[in-house]
């Protein structure tokens, strides 16, 4: 019994130590590889912004992953009852905070009414590949979920799977879709151009973490829709190839995850 | 390429816009073909309605300075074509003796409202 007792009350102490960690002052790594990340120079105007992107950042993801841990225990002595999910709702707590500080606007709107006349498009914070893998996850997912529904000569006759995989994919390439052009029409604050430049970073971030987290759960889709298609079609061949491209497409839900830290420098801040 | 809008002059938000844009055409700063912003984005960053950006576009646009061209975006047609050389030294006359107006009014001294035009004109 000692045992558990220790196990709840060392994860009764994971909430408070994430809300320690998520006001911790900023240290001058963090700030040197948001620095680096996104080619900005260490200034007086530079370093407070960028100090306080960063730490917005982080207390909405661990702030929410506490939320998360907390939230099982609350509701029970509330008097309501979820399965005891907690290191799932910590999760998911992290990946919404991630989401929302990403998708809220972090920088102060600039007094003066000024305005740059150089257009801002999803291609100026992505690359080539980012912009179109929503449309090969979704077009991908789709030939599988066919090719499986339609194989005549497939296993298992009667067994009918879903389209959980393709509504997945769908859902999260849409999603995507409009939470990275919300971000992109983000008012630019023009006061001086050390600000566009720090605005251009922060709005990087944010476009990467909503694309690599929306291109990650598409792929996972497709990825489940690839492995249905070989796991029920008949020709050895298409099971492999359904096994192959199944994890090529789990591959790439890794590679976005990570792809959304990769360093970026935004041509378009030096032509304001 | 940065365009301004005052909101504490007395000429409109929308007349503002489309002086400044056919300006930085007329000046060869924003080229012809260049693509703009959007209306919603350009309307966002300046703080102003929708509807104020798409006047002042409209009317760029009634002049055959821009274009639209559907999902491609606004562009840059061709530069406003420059008036007679009578008309133009009218202009600029009309335009000095307003500046001077406002030079008197203000007890400037001539040097410095010099000084002021030189800024402007980046000289």
């Amino acid at each position: 019994m000692w045992f558990f007792r220790v196990v709840d009350g060392l994860w009764a102490l994971f909430p408070v130590v994430l809300a320690v960690l998520a006001v911790r002052p900023v240290s001058d790594r963090e700030l040197r590889q948001f620095t680096d990340r996104y080619g900005l120079e260490h200034t007086a105007e530079t370093v407070p912004a960028v100090t306080r992107s960063v730490r917005r950042g982080r207390t909405g993801r661990l702030a929410c992953a506490a939320l998360g841990l907390s939230l099982y225990p609350v509701l029970y002595d509330l008097g309501l009852t979820i399965p005891n999910q907690s290191a799932f709702y910590g999760f998911t707590g992290y990946l919404l905070g991630a989401f929302v500080t990403a998708l809220v606007p972090g920088m102060p709107r600039g007094e003066a009414r000024r305005a740059s006349l150089v257009p801002r498009t999803p291609g100026d914070y992505l690359p080539g590949t980012a912009l179109v893998m929503p449309a090969v996850a979704v077009a991908v997912s789709t030939v599988a979920v066919l090719v499986y529904d339609f194989e005549p000569r497939r296993a298992f006759a009667d067994f009918h799977g879903t389209a959980d995989g393709l509504a997945l994919t769908a859902v999260a390439v849409v999603a995507t879709f409009i939470a990275v052009r919300t971000v992109v029409a983000r008012p630019q604050p023009l006061t001086t151009p050390g600000l566009v430049a720090i605005d251009d970073a922060v709005r990087t971030q944010a476009v990467h973490t909503l694309a690599g987290a929306g291109i990650a759960v598409a792929l996972l889709g497709t990825s489940a829709c690839l492995f249905e298609m070989g796991g029920y079609a008949s020709p050895e061949w298409l099971q492999i190839t359904g096994l192959v491209a199944g994890i090529g497409a789990l591959t790439g839900t890794v590679a976005a995850w990570t792809f959304r830290r990769s360093p970026w420098h935004v041509e378009r801040s030096t032509l304001q | 390429m940065i365009v301004s809008v005052d909101p504490g002059s007395p000429v409109p938000p929308f007349e503002q816009l489309r002086m400044a844009i056919r300006q930085l055409v007329a000046t060869g700063a924003l080229p012809v073909g260049s693509r703009l912003p959007t209306v919603r984005q350009l309307a966002a960053d300046l703080g102003l309605a929708p509807g104020t950006v798409g006047r002042a576009f409209r009317e760029l646009e009634v002049e055959g300075i821009i274009e639209s061209r559907g999902r491609h975006g606004t562009h840059v047609k061709s530069a406003p074509k420059r008036p007679q050389s009578a008309e133009r030294s009218r202009r600029i006359r009309d335009a000095a003796t307003a500046y001077a107006a406002v030079v008197a009014e203000l007890a400037i001294d001539p040097d410095t409202a010099i000084d002021h035009v030189r800024r402007a004109l980046n000289y």
